[in-house]
């Protein structure tokens, strides 16, 4: 009899484990990704872009002004150009952050670097990953693409404390026949493979934005970002569900178009932000209750507070 | 320190999109034009990307700096250096030499405030003890009065009005009280600042659409500061504000710079742009301005390795262009040609640029263009051509003054693609190597032909001037005029004949590395991995060499010995990609990639056949169990080679690199999987079934990982 009850006890604790982290609730977090910071009194937990690191023909830093002091242990965060990890030697660029991270003026126990790279760069950019966490010893954060879940054996897991997973930005939004860029369920769920088997433990972050982008002859010019579905009611034409075209050249949004310039109008909107999230919950037996909003200045678009009870 | 801070002026509006340093359209390869002295005129691509922005800026910065100390240098003394000008003006240092108390003063007081408008680093103290722009001010004002130069009065107003126009204390009273001053003051550079002061100023004020026109008035190649004109544009954001701005212009140029500057953002439509400036003065110098940009902008059409589609918009400029008449059509003619070209309307591009020639003959832009044509034009080439081509291409090199390699570079881009197409493989690769001739590249055929060719008498001007400039570049030597490998490329054939299992000519080779030290033993194998186990430098190359050519002549004489066909089979082993002097035979090892897959396959084979060999004529069981773990590895590097595919990112034209599964997973079961159900595996169940009883067999099952992976999924 006594043989039988080890088994039965660990069974019992697993059982009591799983059920009790799928009714935790979830937590709300936002980045902050302008250049200038100037919150001044916030409650949520920021994850503050401080830096964005590009490679023309040199290292490029915009460095994010600081106009008023941020929280204490908010996440820096920083963002890097996979050609910045193709081209500059990892010491470099770890350099320049140690830099920029030794001018904060506020206290932090952890760093977030985002960088889409690929498998010319992995090899650069891990070792980067690698050396800032000995260097800093903070915990290391890396934000992670849905492409590189389902082909990690390839891409590589990168070596740090815990990944965030990206649920956004996941089709070209240079492609004119592109639907819907910023977060589109049906092309998500083609990447729905080997969570089961990834190596890090993942935070999630959906996004709450909207934008237009504008195309001239095929060719996407720029992104218009934040615009409403009502900002195309006057000098445009639906030529198509959320494409819209110019009818005269005028300032629009602060920016000059052009007779002609082709807008295609694009939202996450509460609903897929909802089957993103179910998604991701179901997929992910290893994961934290942080979910992450891209970004802070929308984060009353939604009720988010509703948005998140009971998914656990 | 007083010209590093004037962009803080402006709030300059770099755009990068969200998440991303985004689209960075790189650099052009080739650019075919000349350089121009109106502002922006050499930057056609996007103003707002950083690397434009810094060098602007760097550059203005160079140019104020080196105008301030021309303009020092008069005011001091004439005979000082401009080290000992910059050395008094910037860091304060030989103030002796200064004899004017009023100088002096000033240029401590420049030091004074500079802390109040500069962000460099100040220690906490300097910070604590840093006195109020309110005082600071009041005596930049009162010096005004007090001093009698009418030029230090100017200086003394620019620094008042600037620290007023940072703390936001009333600049623009400033301004209007003592802009009188600027009207008889011959410095410039002081006027300009103050310009873009007062015009920050007025934004700063919320007069934004008359700040906007100040700052207009800066585009002008007369102007120190530009770059401010089109870097406040953006301020400019409806409608309303367009308007206003057009009604404060006094005349046409004014009014066109406006739309110029609105042209100058990377999205603007051009052509209709130009229609706009068109429509107000045809022979407007800003119509031939945008028009240049975009034709320089264009040159992308020159890339070789463009991953982008521009979408530039060739046919409509084709269209628009052809509806326009100038007094001077210089411009629109060049860019008309250029575009034709890109259309591959070569036709109406050569007389495009055979009435440009005509009346302009000496001008080396458009000789440029009918050089371009010309190397289009071709078909195909021989050695006239080749003579032909050399003579056009050093005249146009040597007749002008470059800061680029751009004619020569495309010049052979145009012959390689030639060669290729005729099928001249060598001379296809010494075009594409002109520059660069990289090590990697070479494969042991061509570098056979590679070392005719330097010996061999030169038989076009072409010839010898690509000898020339592999010669300047130090790939070959000259002596008693003949040509050579230099040591580097011997190094390379040696490696390559090492490759190709030359051993004994590979010991003829005159290069110093045959007298390194190799780090492993290429005789010796182990059970783990790659046979590096413990760096012992036994062999230098020539040493190793020696023994290994008297093993296969051993071989040959005795081919039934056991021992040295196991270590033949061995070395085999190590000189390829798996084994541990691999880098002996390759310039560049990847750990992720091989390259030439049939000599790796090659080896591999050989290494099977030796082994197979020495298994056969060997009595002893733990011989025989060594030798048959040894060819299951290498029936697993077999299977590695055959499942491996080309490597898009790292392979070169001459030479392919391979990349396989096993070098990436990182969990190898589905890879040894797919290697039993291929047929492989001959070799681990030899081992089970023949030698389990072995020492060495207890030895594997402890050591070997891939034995025990097969085995896993064998159950």
């Amino acid at each position: 009899m006594k043989t039988y009850i080890l088994p039965f006890l660990i069974i019992l604790i697993t059982v009591f484990f799983i059920t009790s982290r799928k009714n935790t609730e979830l937590t709300s977090s936002f980045y902050h990704w302008e250049n200038t910071y100037k919150q001044k009194e916030t409650k949520e937990k920021l994850y503050i872009k401080i830096l964005e690191i590009t490679y023309s023909t040199q290292l490029e830093p915009i460095r994010t002004v600081f106009k008023t002091k941020a929280d204490d242990y908010s996440i820096p965060t920083i963002y890097i150009t996979n050609k910045t990890m193709k081209n500059v030697d990892y010491s470099k660029i770890l350099k320049l952050i140690e830099n920029e991270l030794a001018k904060l003026n506020f206290k932090y126990n952890e760093i977030q670097i985002d960088c889409d790279w690929s498998l010319s760069s992995k090899s650069n950019y891990f070792n980067l990953l690698k050396n800032l966490k000995e260097k800093s010893k903070k915990t290391i954060s890396a934000t992670i693409r849905l492409h590189q879940i389902k082909y990690y054996s390839k891409t590589g897991i990168p070596p740090v404390d815990y990944g965030v997973l990206m649920y956004y930005n996941m089709s070209d939004i240079r492609n004119p026949k592109t639907k819907n860029s910023i977060l589109d369920n049906t092309v998500a769920k083609k990447y729905h493979y080997n969570f089961d088997t990834y190596g890090l433990k993942l935070k999630l972050a959906l996004p709450l934005y909207s934008q237009a982008i504008q195309f001239r002859k095929e060719d996407a010019l720029s992104i218009f970002e934040g615009v409403e579905k009502t900002d195309f009611d006057n000098n445009f034409n639906e030529i198509s569900l959320n494409t819209f075209e110019v009818l005269k050249s005028t300032y629009f949004k602060g920016r000059y178009v052009y007779k002609g310039d082709i807008f295609r109008f694009e939202e996450s909107k509460i609903e897929d932000i909802q089957i993103a999230l179910n998604d991701f919950v179901k997929l992910s037996n290893n994961s934290f209750n942080e979910i992450i909003f891209y970004r802070l200045k929308y984060k009353n678009k939604y009720k988010l507070d509703v948005l998140l009870k009971g998914q656990r | 320190m007083i010209l590093r801070i004037l962009t803080i002026l402006t709030s300059i509006n770099i755009l990068l999109f969200a998440c991303g340093g985004g689209w960075d359209y790189s650099l052009k390869q080739f650019n075919f034009l000349e350089q121009r002295e109106t502002p922006f005129s050499n930057y056609s691509d996007n103003l707002n990307y950083s690397r434009i922005y810094n060098d602007i800026h760097r550059k203005y910065q160079n140019t104020s700096k080196e105008i301030n100390i021309q303009f020092w240098q008069k005011k001091l003394d004439s005979n000082l250096t401009k080290k000992e000008v910059e050395e008094i003006v910037y860091n304060l240092k030989y103030l002796e030499l200064v004899n004017n108390q009023n100088i002096k003063t000033y240029l401590q007081f420049i030091k004074k405030q500079e802390i109040n408008v500069t962000n460099d680093y100040y220690t906490n103290e300097e910070l604590e003890n840093i006195i109020s722009d309110s005082l600071l001010i009041q005596e930049a004002l009162e010096n005004i009065s007090k001093v009698n130069e009418s030029w230090l009065k100017v200086r003394y107003f620019y620094i008042a009005l600037r620290l007023a126009h940072y703390s936001n204390n009333k600049a623009l009273k400033i301004y209007e009280k003592y802009n009188y001053l600027l009207k008889n003051s011959d410095d410039i550079l002081a006027k300009d600042w103050i310009h873009a002061i007062y015009a920050g100023a007025l934004i700063k004020n919320k007069n934004i659409v008359k700040g906007v026109y100040e700052f207009s008035k800066l585009l002008d190649k007369e102007r120190i500061n530009w770059h401010l004109s089109f870097y406040n544009f953006h301020q400019i954001k409806s409608n309303e504000q367009w308007k206003e701005l057009i009604t404060l212009t006094k005349n046409n140029d004014e009014k066109i710079k406006l739309y110029t500057l609105r042209a100058l953002h990377k999205n603007s439509n051009v052509i209709e742009e130009l229609k706009n400036i068109y429509a107000i003065d045809k022979n407007s110098k800003w119509f031939d301005f945008l028009l240049f940009r975009q034709l320089s902008h264009s040159q992308h059409f020159f890339n070789q390795y463009e991953i982008i589609d521009r979408k530039f918009q060739t046919q409509a400029f084709i269209d628009y262009l052809n509806t326009i008449k100038k007094d001077d059509m210089y411009i629109v003619n060049l860019s008309l040609s250029y575009f034709n070209l890109y259309k591959n309307n070569i036709k109406i591009s050569k007389n495009i640029s055979k009435n440009l020639l005509e009346r302009y003959p000496n001008n080396h832009e458009i000789k440029t263009l009918d050089y371009i044509l010309t190397l289009h034009s071709l078909k195909n080439i021989d050695l006239e051509t080749e003579n032909k081509i050399h003579k056009n291409m050093t005249n146009l090199i040597l007749e002008h003054k470059h800061e680029s390699n751009y004619i020569n570079d495309y010049t052979f881009v145009i012959l390689e693609k030639l060669y290729k197409k005729q099928n001249n493989l060598f001379k296809a690769f010494l075009s594409k190597n002109i520059n660069n001739l990289e090590q990697r590249n070479f494969n042991l055929k061509i570098m056979n032909q590679f070392k005719e060719f330097m010996s061999n008498k030169t038989e076009s001007k072409m010839e010898e001037y690509l000898k020339k400039i592999y010669y300047d570049n130090k790939y070959i030597v000259k002596e008693n005029n003949k040509y050579y490998l230099s040591e580097n490329l011997k190094k390379t054939n040696l490696k390559l004949l090492i490759n190709n299992q030359k051993f004994e000519e590979a010991l003829t080779v005159d290069s110093l590395y045959l007298n390194e030290k190799l780090h492993y033993n290429p005789f010796n194998v182990y059970i783990k991995g790659n046979n590096k186990e413990g760096k012992i430098e036994i062999y230098t190359l020539k040493e190793f060499l020696k023994k290994i050519v008297f093993i296969k002549k051993e071989l040959d004489k005795k081919p039934k010995n056991p021992m040295n066909n196991y270590l033949y089979a061995n070395v085999l082993y190590n000189l390829s990609y798996f084994g541990n002097s691999n880098i002996i035979t390759t310039s560049y090892r990847s750990s992720n990639y091989f390259s030439q897959k049939e000599l790796e396959l090659e080896k591999i084979n050989k290494s099977i056949h030796f082994y197979k060999k020495a298994i056969k004529y060997s009595k002893i069981k733990e011989f025989k169990a060594k030798i048959t773990y040894l060819l299951a590895k290498n029936e697993l590097s077999l299977f590695d080679i055959k499942s491996s595919q080309k490597a898009q990112y790292v392979s070169t034209e001459q030479v392919s690199y391979y990349s396989f599964d096993r070098a990436w997973r990182y969990s190898k079961d589905k890879i040894y999987k797919k290697y039993v159900n291929n047929g492989y595996g001959e070799f681990f169940n030899n081992l089970e079934k023949k030698y389990s009883n072995t020492k060495y067999y207890k030895e594997l099952i402890n050591e070997c990982a891939n034995l025990r992976f097969y085995k896993k999924i064998k159950r």
